[in-house]
């Protein structure tokens, strides 16, 4: 269990925000899937485990708090981290109480993001 | 003033002059605020530009209103200190406006964006914050000004107008000193009560409870006899004191020089902010980790985000460089 | 030209000065949370403060722009208020550098607010006994503060805690909570604290072989509010884990109970700092708690000793029952009786772990702690194995009268009939539902009552001290009158809506504002007694305080009686609401000083018979052409309005002046009284536009409207504000058209305020669209509106029309 690959899903409606993380991230060898498209990711998880869900907190189709909720009830073991913007504090809190584990602001350095996750894991290898 | 009393009606209760130079001071503050928060949004425009960053368009558009939002208050603090000639601010303020609206807002509203063509490698967003970074800053292919030079038009605009204002004579104490082999005269008004502790005409050093110009004349000689002066070398200031606040300045128009100074303890509020004209080279004047910009008018200096004890000695510096350049 | 700029920069200015007032606002409510719990010296009280005064004195300086000096008395008074807010300031400088950690036995004074109320507690009996309190250290709030500061939970507890009391979903509560208390428990402790206990733990290394108490101190805690057993002790720890029962301790700030206690006595979370007490532990051959006087007979003169075997922590927690002593109360007590606890009684075990020599030596002390102190306290103590007694903690005994809650099980079943809102101020009340309209002093609420209102203005503050509850269907947070609500503890809701009129029914209602919850009838039958006893002791619970009567309190509250004048300010918060109102007015006066100026240049182009001039402010209109066509007004809110005034439905007579041609002059002399009247039929009606503002002025037959709007985007700065006064009808008739608009309005989500015929209304803080909708209804309703003070002939008019207008049937209009 030390340092096995982490399986990653990006859900965020702004297409640069996948496409820079899927990079990024990658670069440590976890698998990263992105989505632009709430619905088609929650279909994704229905019959795929991720480990930590990454997910913008304000989208159209689908909110973030939704899928948080989706996804904890489906498994309370993934760890779900919010990418807010501007002016969605507010929602991060809701957030929070509603039980992600923590929450990033943007803009913000791939890196930032990336010390969020080695915390979440830090916590999945607890269990 | 000329503007504002013809509007105003004669008959018109007006407030006292230490008031009216007080809120002077204070508003120039705000005005440096208002200046200090938009080089702040402008790096911050800049270093998303530079590294790698996750962001989105509602980061660009806050980014975008914020600036409008603290240019307009810039102006309107601008017109407030120095109404003459305020409304050739507001037309180029609007224009600035109008050019982000079209060039970037109007853009990033229309929610589908996407590259101009395939190949290019630019995601829209980077494209975009780019805009905005050169309506800030430039550099544009034509000759126009961005929203820096009109910052720095403004500063202008209230610095030169600002260096007609006197204190009237009724409100002023006075500080004779002498420093370094020249003698200084001090024309002080106090920003609020029991600054300055003795109530006399001809003050002492330590009469006056203000941290920023006990820093700049800690190192000095006594007050020196009133008798014993050289009338024709004597340097001559203003200065506007609180206990964490020193706006000083010269008493001449033709020489500008401008220092404002807090220095409260708290680093996110400290700042020193200089400005002189352009007979001096200020950069050869300045300790290390000032901020520099040139205008038309001359030169502006800032430095803040710098602990106490620095911008302690930082002003301790600048005295002996500043106080003696101009009578 | 000038006069272009000068508009402009009048413009801005109303601008600058109403976002100063937002700011002034949320500065005051901070520190209206912040001042329960810091010290004055404080500089996250005295920097706010700061702001605020230059905040306050700048927008003083943009009324009087607007005023031409009307209110130039305002700065006198600020500067008077600053110095005297400077002279509280100047109490003890060396506040800001308080130490992380202060031993017990420090002979200096510490403050209750650097050691919390426990702390505070054991120092002085200590300073007294020296040789029967064990000594230890506190990591002071200092320390407490660090720790949150250098692991950046200040703001994210501010964030989970912003709107707590308003929750109604109990495992949303539930999971903030928890989340604090993990964000601390995996908290990084400072390198400096850290320090700190090793270097006060190794002091005490031959004391503390059974390891330490680690114990909360929170501030207020043991002091008039009893925060007793709310807060985690973690015993026996050893040496090298105390930095973990440190966070543990702390982490108990924020159980649900600890947070919910606090939300009920309305303080503010952040800011009720926690020290935390170290003592090496005692292993006790018995402990337990002595009273110095018998808490439920407090005649008998006499004092309880509880005692059980080893430590006494579970006896405090009430999980077990104690032997209970009972002595007489002197200097020399002497046992009287004792009563063995029940589980004893059954096992026939005698009490063999303490002598009765042991209790009186432990009743002696506290008899002359009692003395000492000078007041009756119940002091935790402990004997240990050599006899050696000790006291662990000692409190001011609050000798309750009977109160005790009996709640009424029968009724709890039972359904709220309402459940919406905002909670202003928590708790629970009951009494009789009255509905306080506009047309009824506020004076007259009888005592006790539950109040709902509509909109919650400041002039209701006369009431507070008489009521039992108060329900707004509106109300803004941040606003007058939610601040006084909080300064008279009484329990409120705003923002109900119009759920507010299931209550119409109801004749007694019970209130449960900490969960937003009105249900019919009595429910909490002592909870009337205890709102009865509140509103007795008002004035005594009235927060108070130098500092809090300079800066917070709001004593200007009728903006139309004639103490509603700048010298009479008294606080800052007074000086900003006064600023506030007097620009809503000056804005409304505008006309006045653009009359006698040159004729103005540019004028509307329409086909409506109504004139309107135009004064461009920030280029939102061509400047080519005398005559501007609408569409080409490039402004947001003038587009919503004249899109409401142009709609092809309304009815508009040939001439807009056409009724009243006829009428002599001697009529509008009389009627409108002259060139004093509210608008002289000469003046013209004129749209002042900037791309987010607009400032009309319109005379529509004989009365005027005005309206001073900015509309863009985001929604704080947005507001619209709508005057409306005079007519040449009678005066009845006009009163009339005002209930007309009062209804209206309202129905629009508008805010009124009716006085004779002048009717004063406002929409602020709403969305774009909200607010361009809005200005499109005024267009509409200044149409329509326009002669009605003829057409209705009696009360029930009103009505009629009103229901006309919101139907959107214009045609009865015409």
């Amino acid at each position: 269990m030390e340092n096995r690959q982490l399986r990653i899903m990006v859900i965020d409606d702004e297409q640069i925000v996948g496409k820079r993380l899927k990079s990024a991230l990658e670069k440590t060898g976890d698998i990263i899937e992105t989505f632009e498209d709430g619905v088609k990711a929650l279909e994704r998880l229905n019959n795929h485990p991720f480990d930590i869900v990454v997910t913008d907190i304000r989208m159209d189709e689908i909110d973030g708090i939704e899928i948080l909720e989706k996804v904890l009830a489906k498994s309370n073991q993934t760890k779900v981290i919010m990418i807010t913007g501007y002016a969605t504090v507010e929602m991060a809190r809701e957030a929070l109480a509603k039980g992600a584990f923590d929450f990033i602001a943007k803009p913000f350095k791939p890196n930032d993001l990336r010390a969020i996750i080695d915390k979440a894991a830090k916590e999945l290898r607890k269990n | 003033m000329k503007l504002l009393n013809n509007i105003l009606n004669p008959f018109i209760r007006k407030e006292k002059p230490i008031i009216e130079a007080r809120i002077k001071v204070l508003r120039f503050r705000k005005f440096l605020e208002n200046a200090r928060t938009l080089m702040d949004l402008i790096e911050d425009g800049k270093e998303k530009l530079k590294e790698e960053y996750i962001l989105d368009r509602s980061y660009i558009s806050s980014l975008v209103d914020k600036v409008i939002e603290n240019v307009r208050m810039l102006v309107f603090n601008a017109c407030m200190l120095v109404p003459e000639g305020g409304e050739i601010l507001y037309k180029e303020f609007d224009e600035h406006k109008i050019l982000a609206q079209k060039d970037i807002l109007n853009i990033i509203s229309e929610k589908s964006i996407s590259p101009k063509d395939k190949n290019e490698s630019e995601e829209p967003e980077y494209r975009l914050l780019r805009n905005a970074v050169t309506w800030m800053i430039g550099p544009f292919s034509k000759l126009r000004p961005t929203v820096m030079d009109f910052i720095k038009q403004t500063f202008d605009h209230v610095i030169f107008g600002l260096s007609k204002f006197v204190y009237p004579q009724g409100i002023v104490s006075q500080l004779d000193l002498n420093k370094s082999g020249n003698d200084y005269h001090l024309d002080i008004i106090q920003l609020e009560e029991n600054i300055i502790l003795k109530n006399r005409k001809k003050l002492a050093i330590n009469d006056i409870q203000c941290r920023p110009l006990g820093f700049m004349l800690m190192d000095n000689e006594k007050s020196m006899n009133i008798d014993t002066k050289s009338l024709s070398n004597q340097k001559n200031w203003f200065a506007a004191v609180s206990r964490d606040y020193l706006s000083l300045s010269t008493k001449n128009p033709q020489n500008i020089i401008l220092l404002d100074a807090q220095l409260s303890g708290f680093v996110d509020s400290d700042f020193i902010f200089i400005f002189a004209n352009k007979s001096i080279t200020l950069e050869n004047l300045l300790p290390k980790g000032f901020r520099v910009e040139k205008t038309n008018l001359g030169t502006m200096a800032w430095n803040y985000d710098t602990p106490k004890n620095i911008m302690e000695n930082h002003l301790a510096y600048l005295s002996q460089k500043i106080l003696k350049l101009y009578n | 030209m000038q006069n272009n700029f000068y508009f402009r920069l009048r413009y801005e200015a109303s601008w600058s000065l109403m976002n100063k007032n937002g700011l002034a606002l949320q500065i005051l409510s901070d520190l209206e949370a912040d001042l329960t719990h810091l010290n004055h010296c404080d500089f996250k009280i005295r920097r706010p403060i700061e702001r605020l005064f230059d905040e306050t004195l700048l927008m003083a300086k943009e009324l009087n722009f607007l005023s031409q000096n009307r209110y130039i008395d305002l700065y006198d008074r600020l500067y008077q208020i600053k110095e005297q807010t400077n002279a509280l300031f100047q109490c003890s400088k060396e506040d800001n550098d308080q130490p992380l950690s202060v031993c017990l036995d420090q002979e200096e004074l510490v403050n209750d607010r650097l050691v919390g109320g426990k702390s505070s507690g054991i120092m002085a009996l200590k300073h007294h006994f020296p040789d029967s309190v064990p000594n230890g250290f506190v990591l002071t709030t200092a320390s407490y503060k660090k720790f949150l500061d250098e692991n950046q939970l200040i703001d994210r507890i501010r964030l989970l805690f912003n709107n707590i009391d308003a929750i109604s979903d109990q495992n949303q509560f539930k999971l903030r909570t928890e989340t604090i208390r993990n964000w601390i428990l995996s908290a990084k402790i400072p390198k400096s604290i850290s320090e700190s206990i090793k270097f006060n733990a190794q002091k005490f290394k031959e004391q503390s072989t059974a390891g330490w108490a680690v114990r909360s101190s929170a501030t207020s805690e043991d002091s008039q509010f009893s925060f007793a057993g709310q807060f985690a002790s973690k015993l026996y720890v050893p040496f090298e884990d105390l930095e973990d029962a440190y966070k543990y301790v702390l982490a108990s700030k924020f159980t649900d109970r600890a947070v919910l206690y606090r939300l009920h006595c309305g303080f503010s979370e952040i800011d009720t700092p926690m020290a935390v007490l170290f003592m090496p532990m005692i292993d006790p051959a018995a402990s337990g708690v002595i009273y110095t006087a018998d808490p439920l007979h407090v005649e008998s003169n006499q004092m309880i000793v509880n005692a059980v075997q080893g430590i006494s922590e579970d006896l405090v927690q009430g999980k077990i029952e104690a032997d209970v002593f009972i002595l007489s109360r002197n200097r020399d007590p002497k046992l009287i009786s004792s009563i063995p606890s029940e589980k004893k009684i059954k096992k026939d075990n005698k009490n063999d772990y303490i002598s009765e020599q042991t209790i009186s030596i432990v009743a002696s002390l506290a008899y002359r702690a009692m003395e000492v102190f000078g007041h009756d306290m119940d002091i935790e103590w402990a004997v240990d194995y050599n006899g050696k007694v000790s006291l662990l903690q000692a409190r001011r005994i609050h000798l309750a009268t009977q109160e005790k809650i009996q709640e009424n099980k029968g009724l709890k079943s039972a359904p709220p009939i309402v459940e919406a809102g905002i909670t202003i101020f928590p708790g629970r009340a009951e009494g009789n539902v009255f509905f306080l309209s506009k047309e009824i002093d506020p004076k007259s609420v009888p005592k006790g009552s539950v109040v709902i209102v509509s909109e919650p203005t400041p002039e209701l503050a006369v009431m507070l001290p008489n009521i039992a509850a108060l329900i707004a269907q509106e109300g803004n947070v941040l606003g007058h009158l939610a601040t006084l609500v909080r300064e008279f503890s009484v329990p409120c809701i705003f923002q109900m809506g119009t759920q507010a009129r299931l209550l119409y029914s109801a004749n007694v209602v019970s209130l449960d504002a900490t969960k937003r919850r009105v249900y019919t009838g009595s429910r909490w039958p002592n909870i009337k007694e205890r709102v009865l006893t509140r509103i007795a002791n008002a004035s005594k619970h009235r927060k108070s305080g130098p500092l809090y009567d300079l800066v917070l309190s709001l004593n200007l509250l009728d903006p139309y009686s004639s103490s509603f004048k700048a010298i009479n300010c008294r606080s800052i918060h007074d000086v900003v609401r006064f600023i506030h109102e007097m620009s809503v007015r000056t804005l409304f006066k505008i006309e006045d000083e653009q009359r006698g100026r040159k004729k103005m240049k540019y004028r509307l182009n329409t086909s409506l018979p109504i004139k309107f001039h135009l004064i461009d402010i920030d280029g939102c209109m061509p400047n080519d052409k005398a005559l501007i066509e609408p569409e080409h007004i490039d402004s947001v809110p003038f587009k919503a309005f004249w899109h409401g005034m142009s709609n092809s439905k309304l009815h508009w007579p040939n001439h807009w002046d056409a009724q009243f041609a006829g009428l002599s002059n001697d009529f509008k002399e009389q009627v409108l009284g002259g060139t004093l009247g509210p608008r002289r039929p000469k003046d013209a009606n004129y749209i002042m536009a900037g791309r987010d503002y607009i400032n009309i002025n319109a005379r529509l037959t004989y009365h005027y409207a005005t309206i001073d709007a900015f509309v863009g985007k985001g929604h704080e700065n947005n507001r619209i504000n709508f005057r409306f006064r005079g007519g040449g009808a009678s005066d009845e008739n006009r009163g009339r058209r005002a209930m007309f608009l009062e209804i209206v309005l309202r129905q629009a989500g508008f805010g009124v305020d009716r006085r004779s015929d002048l009717v004063t209304s406002w929409f602020r803080r709403y969305p774009q669209k909200e607010s361009e909708n809005a200005l499109e209804f005024l267009g509409k309703l200044m149409v329509c509106a326009r002669q009605l003070d003829i057409k209705m002939k009696n009360d029930s008019d009103i009505k009629l029309y009103a229901d006309y207008f919101i139907k959107e049937n214009y045609d009865i209009f015409s």
